[in-house]
């Protein structure tokens, strides 16, 4: 069981940071440092846990609101930039954190944060990640999670509604770096350490491969693409290098071939009519 | 020379012409009139390879096929292109644009002078702009400009779309003049699409006129003075006049994916570029 | 103040190499509309090769250009296999696939280096002259003259090519309007794979200036001297290439100055806190030429 646990209690941590983004992504923007947030978020609440003492809970929230505060500060900078631009500038944002963090002695420097409490088992992982699924979901079917989408879909059409770009595209950040936050946060108090290297841009394009690869329209998407691709390696014992090398092929395939990823709507579409049993018949189908 | 026969193109998503037959022989100007949005501009494009030919043939140069040959190559046979808004290419000057329209033909550096010297004795006017950027001319020197940079290339055919799109009326004249002259003075098939009905009667042998994807009409140089048959052939009344391909009836090209059956059934294979 | 002078023309040099990487960016997005971070691993290739190929005997005078030459065949192969396929218009989910996909493809290559030669960083093959020369009161570092004479000699030549000839004059055109230029006789196709193969032989120098640099390389260096180039391009304007090559230098000369005067540890950091603010101040870049920055 806890061969297991060590196996699923990270993947369920990843899938966390993955949502989060999905949600970027779903307001038109591409993260590439993503796993900067990661790192902000546990070293947040490393920090607030053990030098403030605070119990661990209080400690996920402050590194939490850090990430957002952070990614929000970011995102409104960087607004300006297109697309491909703007993750160029989330790259300098990994890196210049990475730096940051491994130069800081107060920070642990290059060895990173001890004696970090530890409180993150398999039920808090589960409770975290239902707690992201559950904050997706209602982001989908609200009327910010629409005006996400019609910015992703045209400025100016977003515009015409009376839509700023801006202020949703910093707000989805936000929420993305939140969750990459809250990812990071459960992980420093998982295994009592956090260090420079877990936020490193490997991790970043891994969030990337995972996402894009598993599906980018939907939240499930992201779901399956951290499931599959981290799980799936462990069966395989894929590691290091190779699983690296591997990935970046089969993520420039699935562009090439399936450029929204594994899971899109038709998918889903068919999971649910397999659920209700027989199609419903479209009335204008005679025959 | 310029034969089409029967073509049907589209942007991948249908027709959006179809059976459209057109004829130019060197020295002859043909016109493409019509109501907008009637495919003229798609014709044009078509002939030199941007869309999709699904059906029909295009015969060019020495009778070179010219069906799904990419842009490039057909104008290396001796097509010639001006498109819409003239293409000027603004981050180059003007003579770097003649120099650009002569990549068709393998010239050396010595015979693309000669060539620049050339064409400038036709737009002497460009002359003392060689060295300018090409964004700050004039609508007027800009049209000179593209034109000049299609002879660059000893072109045998000239394509031309609205080139009095936006000018003044004495630019207009100038233009018709010039085209007069060149398609004599090079032996050229010029093939030019136009909404200025009176350029078109002054310059052309003869026009098309085309409504909703279709041949319409055609009109000889001595009928294009008919005010009335134009208009019916703008609105699709009755049937053609002269050397008339009749309008196939109502179908709408821009709503029907699919051809009509029987016509384009054999010729069903996608061309890819 | 000779110091300084010294930390100046060190950080020249090094800027000359950024400005080269920031120019095969420029060059590429010009003709491909598509940014290819693919396009760092160019960095990384020519001194690898250069790495296996003296382990083999071959001597540096021979292997400097076989390394130049794998880089450009990398640099073609890369387009032709992971670019190409989004360019003859295929039905774009998200515009941005090209761009995932090239993430996809550096990943693979680093990944794929680093499996076959190791990870370990080795250090620069050839060895160069390390006595310091003098002229008058100053105190040069060799490897930095020969930097900059390299940066200067390829910026020349490709001024030269990109201001007068024929391909410069193509490649322009393709960039402005390829269908325009398609019209010319200029077969696009041709003139994107040329300039791609251009793009990676500055790629391939800078990186075999930034391994003499530094004397060292490794599998991963690509994305790291990759990504100042990219914030080279953005801050000097995207298109310009102008631009970049001022920008470049300058971030050179900063950096260097930085890493003497300030902290050797966070310079990096500094450079890109440097990034954010330049962003804040003037958003569209130092050099503000053609705003035409996506085409989607």
């Amino acid at each position: 069981m806890d061969i297991i646990a060590s196996i699923l209690v990270p993947t369920l941590i990843d899938a966390i940071a993955v949502l989060g983004l999905y949600v970027i992504a779903a307001s038109g923007r591409l993260s590439a440092g993503h796993a900067a947030f990661f790192g902000i978020g546990g070293y947040a609440s490393g920090l607030v846990s053990v030098h403030l003492g605070l119990p661990v809970p209080v400690s996920l929230i402050a590194g939490v609101a850090f990430s957002a505060i952070c990614g929000a500060l970011f995102a409104l900078l960087a607004d300006r930039l297109t697309h491909w631009f703007f993750a160029v500038a989330t790259l300098a944002l990994a890196a210049m954190v990475l730096g940051l963090v491994s130069g800081l002695d107060a920070l642990g420097g290059a060895t990173g944060l001890y004696h970090i409490p530890l409180w993150t088992g398999m039920t808090q992982a589960v409770a975290g990640l239902a707690a992201a699924i559950a904050l997706v979901v209602w982001l989908d079917a609200s009327m910010l999670g629409r005006a996400m989408r019609a910015v992703r879909d045209s400025e100016l059409a977003a515009r015409s509604l009376a839509i700023d770009p801006t202020r949703v595209r910093v707000i989805a950040f936000a929420i993305g770096a939140g969750l990459a936050g809250l990812a990071g946060g459960l992980w420093a108090h998982s295994v009592g350490i956090i260090k420079p290297s877990d936020m490193s841009l490997e991790h970043s394009l891994l969030y990337l491969v995972y996402l894009s690869i598993g599906g980018v329209d939907l939240w499930a998407g992201a779901l399956f693409g951290t499931f599959l691709l981290s799980l799936l390696p462990e069966i395989v014992r894929f590691s290091g290098q190779y699983r690296l090398a591997a990935f970046g092929a089969l993520l420039t395939l699935v562009m090439i071939v399936r450029p929204a990823g594994l899971v899109t709507g038709r998918e889903i579409d068919r999971i649910k009519s397999l659920f209700r049993g027989k199609r419903m018949v479209d009335p204008s189908e005679t025959g | 020379m310029l034969a089409l026969e029967g073509v049907s193109a589209s942007h991948g998503n249908g027709d959006v012409i179809g059976g459209i037959s057109i004829d130019v022989a060197p020295g002859e100007v043909g016109v493409i009139l019509g109501p907008n949005g009637a495919g003229k501009t798609s014709t044009l494009r078509a002939i030199m390879g941007y869309l999709q030919i699904t059906g029909g043939i295009i015969r060019g140069p020495d009778g070179a096929m010219l069906r799904g040959m990419p842009p490039h190559r057909i104008a290396r046979l001796g097509v010639a292109y001006v498109p819409e808004g003239r293409g000027i290419l603004n981050s180059l000057t003007v003579r770097e644009n003649l120099q650009v329209g002569a990549s068709a033909r393998r010239l050396t550096g010595a015979q693309t002078a000669n060539r620049i010297d050339t064409v400038l004795g036709t737009f002497p006017a460009l002359r003392e702009r060689l060295g300018h950027s090409a964004g700050l001319l004039s609508g007027g020197q800009q049209q000179m400009l593209a034109i000049g940079r299609a002879l660059m290339a000893s072109p045998r055919v000239l394509l031309l779309d609205e080139p009095s799109l936006g000018l003044a009326p004495l630019v207009r004249r100038e233009i018709s003049e010039l085209l007069l002259s060149i398609k004599s003075a090079r032996n050229l098939a010029v093939l030019l699409v136009e909404q200025d009905i009176r350029l078109a009667q002054r310059c052309a042998d003869f026009a098309y006129v085309l409504r909703r994807g279709r041949l319409s009409a055609r009109f000889d140089r001595s009928e294009l003075a008919d005010r009335n048959a134009l208009r019916d052939a703008y609105l699709g009344h009755g049937s053609a006049t002269g050397d008339g391909k009749p309008s196939s009836g109502s179908t709408s090209w821009h709503t029907t994916a699919m051809p009509p059956p029987g016509r384009f059934a054999a010729t069903a294979n996608k061309i890819g570029r | 103040m000779e110091f300084a002078v010294q930390q100046i023309i060190s950080g020249l040099a090094l800027g000359g190499s950024y400005a080269l990487v920031a120019l095969g960016f420029v060059l590429t997005f010009g003709v491909l509309n598509i940014l290819n971070i693919a396009h760092v691993q160019t960095i990384m290739i020519a001194p690898m090769a250069l790495a296996l190929l003296t382990a083999a005997g071959i001597p540096a005078i021979v292997a400097v250009p076989l390394g130049l030459l794998a880089t450009v065949l990398f640099g073609a192969l890369v387009f032709l296999i992971g670019l190409k396929p989004f360019v003859t218009g295929r039905g774009r989910a998200t515009y941005l696939a090209p761009f995932i996909a090239s993430f996809g493809i550096s990943l693979l290559v680093e990944n794929l280096v680093a499996t076959l030669l190791g990870s370990d960083p080795r250090s620069f093959p050839i060895t160069l002259p390390n006595d310091l020369w003098h002229i008058g009161d100053f105190e040069i570092v060799p490897t930095d003259m020969i930097a900059l004479g390299v940066v200067a000699l390829t910026l020349v030549i490709l001024a030269m090519v990109v201001n007068r000839t024929n391909f410069g004059r193509a490649m322009r055109a393709v960039a402005e309007n390829p269908d325009v230029a398609a019209a010319q006789g200029i077969s696009v196709a041709q003139t994107v794979l040329i300039t791609v193969m251009s793009a990676s032989l500055l790629g391939g120098i800078s990186g075999l200036l930034f391994a003499a640099e530094s004397f060292s390389e490794a599998p991963f260096m690509g994305l790291d001297y990759g990504l100042k180039g990219l914030v080279v391009m953005i801050l000097g304007g995207v298109t310009s290439p102008i631009g970049a090559v001022v920008t470049g230098l300058g971030l050179g000369v900063v950096e260097s100055l930085t890493e003497t005067y300030v902290s050797s540890v966070f310079r990096d950091v500094i450079t890109f806190a440097l990034l954010f603010a330049a962003l804040i101040l003037r958003p569209q870049g130092m050099f503000a030429g053609s705003s035409r920055e996506a085409r989607p």
